[in-house]
């Protein structure tokens, strides 16, 4: 499972986590944040993204992982581009509020989803891994 | 239980006729339509209480979740026209995961005392009986 960045919506991130640039898709969520920290706009975001970014600069290399956040499981790929981040997402999963069986349906689908991503993405780091000891790029 | 004045109004068929406090932002712009166009899904939580009131005249008390909130909700009845005061409890927050943990649990708490508070009323003849 990864997200599949033809399609999805994007943002970009400046080397102080400003957001300067939003896909036409990611306007209708992030487009009114245009030039903002990312960390002003989603204060409670900061400690389950930062590092992941922090990961990407320091590597060099595209991070993906799936995320939790206000109602939604979300795939990411945080692509290092210098200081900058592009920040590929898809939303995978959404709670139903509505009713108490509308959540806890909605919510066990949501988790599903979030172990499932996250295997998979063990699965190929995995791959990943045994292609680099393989010689195999 | 502490009542806000939050409040509405629905008519014989269920329409908003008048909206107080927080839901003149929320069913403000549903006026003259009905409750359950403009809370999907809720028609099959509180019409049977609704009901009850209408039939009988009297006040009905009950508390449920709707729409990411644990509320208590008091129906008066003046003849078809009920009169429905609602007081917030709990209200899910969806921020992480341990945000959605805490106050689900709070919720499910809540729910799990109503419900055990309706299966074990008070017993007020046996306590008459008692010397």
């Amino acid at each position: 499972m990864a997200v599949t960045v033809l399609q999805a919506p994007y943002i970009v991130f400046d080397d102080r986590d400003c957001i300067v640039e939003v896909s036409d898709l990611a306007m209708p969520v992030f487009g009114s944040f245009l030039g903002q920290s990312v960390w002003s706009c989603f204060p409670d975001s900061r400690p389950l993204y930062e590092a992941h970014y922090a990961r990407a600069r320091r590597t060099g290399v595209p991070v993906e992982f799936a995320q939790y956040y206000n109602g939604r499981v979300m795939l990411v790929k945080a692509v290092p581009n210098g200081t900058r981040i592009t920040l590929w997402y898809e939303v995978v999963a959404i709670l139903d509020v509505l009713t108490i069986e509308g959540l806890r349906e909605s919510l066990d689908s949501a988790l599903a989803k979030l172990v499932d991503a996250e295997e998979a993405m063990r699965r190929e780091n995995v791959r990943t891994s045994l292609r680099l000891v393989g010689g195999r790029p | 239980m502490t009542q806000t004045g939050d409040r509405y109004v629905v008519d014989c068929d269920d329409r908003i006729v008048t909206v107080v406090g927080h839901f003149e932002d929320t069913l403000g712009p549903f006026l003259g339509h009905s409750l359950w166009e403009a809370n999907p899904q809720a028609e099959r939580l509180f019409a049977p209480h609704f009901a009850e009131a209408r039939r009988t005249g009297c006040e009905v008390e009950f508390t449920s979740f709707y729409a990411g909130r644990l509320a208590w909700r008091r129906i008066v009845p003046t003849g078809q026209t009920l009169t429905v005061h609602v007081t917030p409890l709990e209200e899910l927050d969806v921020r992480t995961l341990g945000t959605l943990s805490e106050t689900l649990r709070r919720v499910e708490a809540e729910l799990a005392v109503q419900a055990s508070e309706q299966l074990d009323p008070p017993a007020r003849a046996s306590l008459q009986a008692l010397p």
